[in-house]
C-alpha cells in the first residue's frame, strides 16, 4: 500500500465524522434555521473529503476529476436548497429561534 | 484501508437511521426535508463507498446522478410540495398537529 | 409564391443569426464549448465516446440556458484565488457547526442581521448569496435590490467582518465584458 492510498484513506476516515455529526445538528438544533447551518455546511465537507480522498486513492485523475464533479454538483444542490428554504421559510413568518 | 470500507458504510446507514427522529418529529415539513436532503448526501457517500468495495465502478455514474437530482428534489420541494401543504392555513407556518409558527 | 418562400428563408435566417448573437452573451460561446467538452471527458472516464458527444456538446453549448443581460465573465486569476478561499472556509465552517453540535450547552446565538451590497452586478450577488450558506455561521434568509439579510449563529460584528472580505473575493471573480483584465 503505497503513500496515495494511505493519504485518500485517512481523508475519507476525517469525513465521516462531519456526516455524524452533521446528523447530530440536525437533532439537537432549536429550529429549521440553525439545522439548515448544521446540514448544509457539515455534510458537504465530509462529501468533500471523501470524494477527494476515494480520487486519490484511485490513482485515476479522471476519476478525481468525476468525483470533484459530483462534489460540486452536490455543493451547489445544497447551497440552493439551504437558501430556498430558508427565504421561503422566512417569508412564511416562521421566527427565529432566540430572536 | 479499504477493508474497513463496509464498516463505515454500516456506519452511514446507522446515521440515516437515527436521523429518521427528525422526520417523526418534524415539526414543519422543512425539517423534515432537511432530513431527507441529508439522506440524499449520505446515499451519495455509500454508493461512492460500494464502487470501491465491489470494484464496479459504474455505481460512481449512479452518484452522479443522485447528485443531479439532489437539487431537482428541493427545489420541487419548495415550489410545489411546501407551498401545497401551507395552502391549507394561508399565512401560517404550522406543524402537522395544526399548531401555529414557533417551536 | 417562390418570392415568399425567399422571404421566409431569409427572415428565418435572420432570426437564427439574431438568437446565435444572443447566445454570446454568458461565459462565451468557444469557453463554453471547451468546458462542456471537458465535462464530457470527465463523465465518460476519458473513454471518449465521442460520436455522441461532440454533438451533445455543441447543442449543449448553443442552447445556453442562462441567457443574461449582464455581459461578464469568469476572471481566472480570480477563479484561482477563490479555491483556496472556499476550502479553508469550509473546512472552518464545517468545524464550527460541528462544534456547537457537540457542545453540551449548544452555544447557539441566532441573530438576524442586514448586509448592504458593495458587490456590483446580479449574478455576484446570487453567487455570494448562495455561497454564504456554506460559508461559517451566515445563512441568506432574504435577497433584496439593497441588501441581503443574513441568519447568524455567532458573534455579528466578526461575522460581518468575515462577509465583507469573502464579498471582495467572489468580486474579483466576475469581470464585466468590456473591461480590461487587471
Amino acid at each position: 500500500m503505497n503513500t496515495w492510498q494511505w493519504i485518500g484513506g485517512l481523508l475519507v476516515f476525517l469525513g465521516i465524522p462531519f456526516f455524524l455529526l452533521g446528523t447530530l445538528g440536525l437533532l439537537r438544533f432549536p429550529d429549521v434555521y440553525t439545522r439548515l447551518h448544521a446540514l448544509a455546511k457539515a455534510d458537504n465537507v465530509g462529501l468533500g473529503l471523501v470524494c477527494i480522498g476515494l480520487g486519490i486513492q484511485s490513482g485515476s485523475v479522471v476519476l478525481l476529476l468525476k468525483l470533484i464533479l459530483i462534489w460540486v454538483l452536490m455543493l451547489i444542490a445544497s447551497a440552493t436548497a439551504a437558501g430556498l428554504i430558508a427565504r421561503t421559510a422566512l417569508s412564511r413568518g416562521l421566527r427565529p429561534w432566540g430572536t | 484501508m479499504t477493508e474497513l470500507y463496509p464498516v463505515v458504510v454500516l456506519l452511514l446507514l446507522l446515521n440515516i437511521l437515527v436521523g429518521m427522529v427528525r422526520i417523526l418529529r418534524g415539526p414543519t415539513a422543512a425539517d423534515r426535508m432537511l432530513a431527507a436532503e441529508m439522506f440524499a448526501t449520505s446515499a451519495v457517500v455509500i454508493v461512492l463507498l460500494m464502487a470501491v468495495v465491489s470494484g464496479n465502478l459504474a455505481l460512481i455514474d449512479v452518484a452522479l446522478v443522485f447528485a443531479l437530482l439532489a437539487a431537482l428534489a428541493s427545489v420541487t420541494f419548495v415550489s410545489r410540495a411546501w407551498s401545497a401543504m401551507a395552502g391549507r392555513r394561508p399565512g401560517v407556518e404550522c406543524d402537522d398537529d395544526g399548531r401555529g409558527g414557533t417551536q | 409564391m417562390t418570392k415568399s418562400w425567399r422571404q421566409a428563408v431569409q427572415e428565418r435566417t435572420a432570426g437564427v443569426m439574431r438568437w446565435l448573437g444572443m447566445q454570446q452573451t454568458g461565459v462565451g460561446l468557444p469557453l463554453r464549448i471547451l468546458a462542456y467538452a471537458g465535462i464530457w471527458w470527465i463523465i465518460t472516464g476519458g473513454e471518449g465516446g465521442w460520436l455522441w458527444g461532440l454533438p451533445a456538446v455543441l447543442v449543449a453549448a448553443l442552447f445556453n440556458p442562462f441567457p443574461t443581460t449582464e455581459r461578464w465573465r469568469w476572471r481566472l486569476r480570480g477563479v484561482l484565488a477563490f479555491v483556496p478561499v472556499f476550502a479553508w472556509l469550509s473546512l472552518r465552517s464545517a468545524v464550527d457547526v460541528a462544534w456547537r453540535a457537540v457542545h453540551p450547552s449548544r452555544p447557539l446565538h441566532p441573530a438576524l442581521v442586514d448586509y448592504a451590497w458593495n458587490v456590483e452586478g446580479g449574478h455576484a450577488r446570487v453567487f455570494l448569496a448562495n455561497l454564504i450558506n456554506l460559508m461559517p455561521g451566515t445563512l441568506c434568509v432574504r435577497f433584496t435590490e439593497q441588501g441581503m439579510t443574513v441568519h447568524i449563529l455567532g458573534d455579528p460584528a466578526r461575522t460581518i467582518a468575515g462577509l465583507e472580505r469573502l464579498e471582495a473575493v467572489v468580486g474579483r471573480l466576475f469581470q464585466p465584458l468590456g473591461e480590461k483584465d487587471d
